[in-house]
C-alpha cells in the first residue's frame, strides 16, 4: 500500500514538474530596436491598425523553456499578450525539444481550446499527430521558426527568419570583415534538425563562394555549451591554423570561446555565430566573440502575433513571412546589449 | 600447459578494457597527425585534464549504484541541480565555500532520497531514480525560470588556476571510493548485499542502510561533477546534465560494470571514462564526420560489451574444463 501511495505521489510530482512549464502569463516588457537590419525576404511590415486579438486566448508552444532563445521568445509573448490585451499561455516541454511532450501539451490544451495556436515544433514531422487534432478542432495555427513539413496537415502561415540566408549572411559578413583568405571550422548544432541543416547549407554556400577560404572540419556539439567546449578543444589540437569558428548558435559559441580562452588563442581565432543574449553581448564586448547575427526570437514572436492578429480578423495572410536578423559586433554591441539588459 | 593457457585467458579478461584503451590510443596515434606524438602531447594532456575527469566521475557515480544491483537515472539531473544551487549561492553571497557546501548537500540529499525510495519503500531503482530525474529537472526549471547564472570568477579561480585541478579532484574521489568499496568491511558488505540482498539481510547486514549510502555516495559524486562543471564552463545552466545520464551509463558499461549486483568494480570508472574520451577525441582527429560520431560510439560500446561477455563465457568454460580434469 505504501508503495502505491508513494508511486502516486511521485507521478503527481512529475505532473506538477511538467505543468510548471506551461504557465499562464501576465507581464510586461519593452523593446529597443537597435542593431543593423539585414534581410527581410518577404516584408513583415503587417498592418496592425485593428486589434483583433483583444479578449482572445493564444497558446504559444515553444521548443523548450531552458534555452535562452526560447526564454526570450516566451518573454516577448508575455509582453505582446499585455499589449494586445489577450490571454497568452506559454507552453514548453520540460525536456528540451521533446516532440512527445509537445504533442501531450497540445492534446491537454485542446480540452479547452484557445482561439489560435502559435507553434514552434521541435520536430518538423513528428508534431503532425497534434497538428491533425488541432485541424480537427478548427483552431487556426501560426507556425513559427521551424516549418511543419507534413503536407497532410495544415497551418495558416509560417513565420521565421530564412535559416539558409542566416547561415549565408553570417559567414559572408564574417569573411568581408576578416579578409578573403582563411581556414574555418563549423560547430554544428543537432544533426537532423531542419534549422541547423539550413544554416549549414547557407554557410557552406558562402564558404564555396570564396576560393581563399577552406572549411577544415565540421563537428557536432548538439547546441550544448559543454560539448562545444570539448569539441573546440579537440579541434584546436587537430589544426593549428584555424582563422574562424562558425558556431551555429550562441550557446555553442560560448563553449568555443571558453576553449579558446583556456588555450590562449582568443586573439588569433575569430568566433562568429547566430543568436544573441546578454552573455553573448558581454563576450562580444570583451572581444571573445567576433560577431553574431541575431535571428531574434522576439522579432519572430512579434511577427507571429501580427499574423495571428490578421488571421483572427479574417484578413488575408501570406504563406510565409520572414522576420529580420540583426548584426551584432563590436561597433553596436553596447547599444544592442540594452535589449537583453531589460 | 593448461595452467598457462588459463593464466593468459585470465590476464586478457582482467585487462581487456585496458587493452582496448591501449589499442585505441595506438590506432589514433598511428593514423592521425596530432592525436599524440613525441613533442606533441598537448591533445592527450588536454583530454586528461579537461575531459576525462568528468567522464570518470560520471562513470563512478553510476558504478557505485550498480554494485548494489541498482542504477541511478537521476545522475544527470542531480549534476544540474547541485551545480545550479551552488551557482545561486555564489551569486547571492559571493562565498565559494558556501556554494560548494550547498552543492554537495543538495547532491547527497537527492541521493539519500533515492536510496530511501528504493530501500524502504521498495520501489525498483529504475522507477525511483527515473521519477527523481523528472522531479529534479522540473525543480531546476522552476528555480531557474529557464535562465542561466554566470560570472562567478572568484569561484572559478579556485579550480582553474592550476590546470590539473579537475583531474586531481576526480582521481581523489575515485581513490576514496576504491578504498571504501575494496578495502573496508563496509565495501565487502555492499558487494555481498548487491550479489544477494536476502542473504545479506539474513546474515545481519543492514542492507537498507547499505543501499541508501550507495545512492548518497552517487549523489556526492554527481555534486562534485556539477561543481567542477560550472567552474569549467563559467555558467550554470538548467540543461547542463541532460545528456549525462546516458554518458555515465555508457562509460560504466565500457568500464565493465554489470547489471548483476556485486560484480562492478570501482576502478572500471577510470578505464571506462578514459575509453570514452579517447574515442570521442580520436574520432575527430581521424576525420570521422560529426554526424557519424554517435553511430561510431554506439557501435564501439556494443562491441566492447559483447567481447567482454564472450571472454567471460570462455573463462567459465575453461574453469569448468579444468575442474572436470582435476576430478
Amino acid at each position: 500500500m505504501k508503495k502505491k501511495v508513494l508511486s502516486v505521489i511521485l507521478v503527481a510530482a512529475m505532473v506538477v514538474a511538467i505543468a510548471g512549464c506551461g504557465k499562464r502569463v501576465d507581464s510586461s516588457g519593452s523593446s529597443a530596436d537597435t542593431g543593423s537590419k539585414e534581410t527581410a525576404e518577404e516584408s513583415a511590415d503587417i498592418d496592425t491598425s485593428e486589434n483583433y486579438l483583444k479578449g482572445k486566448t493564444i497558446n504559444v508552444l515553444l521548443k523548450s523553456y531552458t534555452h535562452m532563445f526560447w526564454v526570450e521568445a516566451a518573454n516577448e509573448a508575455e509582453m505582446l499578450g499585455e499589449q494586445y490585451g489577450c490571454t497568452v499561455n506559454v507552453l514548453a516541454p520540460t525536456v528540451a525539444n521533446s516532440n512527445e511532450e509537445q504533442i501531450e501539451l497540445i492534446e491537454n490544451s485542446l480540452l479547452d481550446p484557445p482561439d489560435l495556436y502559435i507553434i514552434v515544433p521541435a520536430d518538423s514531422e513528428g508534431i503532425s499527430p497534434a497538428i491533425t487534432e488541432i485541424n480537427d478542432e478548427g483552431v487556426p495555427i501560426v507556425n513559427v521558426n521551424t516549418k511543419i513539413s507534413d503536407e497532410s496537415v495544415s497551418y495558416d502561415s509560417f513565420v521565421s527568419c530564412n535559416q539558409y540566408d542566416l547561415g549565408y549572411t553570417t559567414v559572408s559578413k564574417a569573411i568581408e570583415k576578416i579578409g578573403e583568405e582563411g581556414k574555418a571550422v563549423t560547430i554544428y548544432g543537432k544533426p537532423g534538425a531542419q534549422t541547423y541543416e539550413e544554416r549549414d547549407k547557407g554557410a557552406n554556400a558562402a564558404f564555396d563562394e570564396h576560393e581563399g577560404w577552406e572549411l577544415l572540419d565540421s563537428q557536432v556539439a548538439n547546441g550544448d555549451r559543454n560539448e562545444a567546449m570539448d569539441v573546440m578543444s579537440t579541434l584546436l589540437t587537430k589544426y593549428d591554423d584555424i582563422t574562424m569558428v562558425y558556431a551555429q548558435d550562441g550557446e555553442m559559441a560560448l563553449g568555443a570561446a571558453e576553449a579558446l580562452k583556456q588555450s590562449g588563442k582568443q586573439n588569433d581565432i575569430k568566433i562568429v555565430c547566430e543568436n544573441s543574449s546578454a552573455e553573448i553581448c558581454e563576450q562580444i564586448s570583451a572581444g571573445n566573440i567576433f560577431m553574431t547575427y541575431d535571428d531574434a526570437a522576439w522579432s519572430q514572436t512579434e511577427v507571429g502575433f501580427k499574423v495571428a492578429n490578421l488571421i483572427l480578423g479574417e484578413q488575408k495572410v501570406a504563406d510565409t513571412y520572414y522576420s529580420d536578423i540583426y548584426l551584432v559586433d563590436s561597433d553596436n554591441v553596447e547599444e544592442y546589449a540594452q535589449r537583453y539588459a531589460e | 600447459m593448461g595452467f598457462e593457457k588459463n593464466n593468459v585467458i585470465s590476464f586478457i579478461i582482467k585487462g581487456s578494457r585496458v587493452i582496448v584503451l591501449v589499442l585505441l590510443f595506438l590506432v589514433f596515434t598511428i593514423f592521425t597527425k596530432n592525436f599524440f606524438g613525441v613533442g606533441n602531447s598537448s591533445n592527450v594532456v588536454n583530454i586528461l585534464l579537461q575531459t576525462a575527469p568528468f567522464e570518470i566521475l560520471l562513470a563512478l557515480g553510476m558504478i557505485i549504484t550498480m554494485i548494489t544491483g541498482g542504477i541511478d537515472l537521476s545522475i544527470g539531473a542531480n549534476i544540474t541541480i547541485s551545480s545550479f544551487m551552488c551557482a545561486m549561492v555564489l551569486q547571492y553571497t559571493g562565498n565559494s565555500l558556501a556554494g560548494i557546501v550547498t552543492g554537495l548537500l543538495v547532491g547527497i540529499t537527492i541521493g539519500i532520497i533515492n536510496g530511501i525510495l528504493i530501500a524502504f519503500v521498495g520501489l525498483p531503482p529504475f522507477v525511483a531514480t527515473y521519477s527523481m530525474d523528472w522531479i529534479v529537472k522540473g525543480a531546476v526549471l522552476v528555480i531557474s525560470q529557464g535562465g542561466q547564472i554566470n560570472g562567478f570568477d572568484k569561484y572559478r579561480a579556485i579550480f582553474n588556476t592550476w590546470r590539473g585541478s579537475y583531474l586531481l579532484i576526480s582521481i581523489a574521489v575515485l581513490i576514496l571510493a576504491w578504498f571504501l568499496y575494496s578495502k573496508t568491511t563496509f565495501g565487502k558488505k555492499t558487494y555481498f548485499v548487491g550479489a544477494n540482498p536476502s542473504a545479506g539481510e539474513l546474515s545481519g547486514i543492514n542492507s537498507k542502510l547499505i543501499v541508501i549510502l550507495a545512492y548518497a555516495a552517487c549523489g556526492f559524486v554527481a555534486a562534485v561533477a556539477g561543481l567542477l562543471y560550472i567552474a569549467k564552463l563559467g555558467a550554470a545552466e538548467p540543461t547542463l546534465g541532460n545528456s549525462f545520464t546516458m554518458a555515465a551509463f555508457a562509460a560504466a558499461l565500457i568500464g565493465g560494470a554489470s547489471f548483476a549486483g556485486g560484480k562492478s568494480r570501482v576502478l572500471g570508472a577510470l578505464v571506462g571514462g578514459l575509453i570514452i574520451v579517447v574515442l570521442n577525441n580520436g574520432l575527430i582527429h581521424i576525420g570521422v564526420p560529426g554526424i557519424w560520431q554517435d553511430f561510431a560510439q554506439g557501435l564501439v560500446i556494443i562491441v566492447a560489451v559483447f567481447l567482454e561477455r564472450l571472454m567471460e563465457k570462455l573463462q567459465e568454460k575453461n574453469k569448468k574444463g579444468n575442474n572436470e580434469k582435476s576430478l
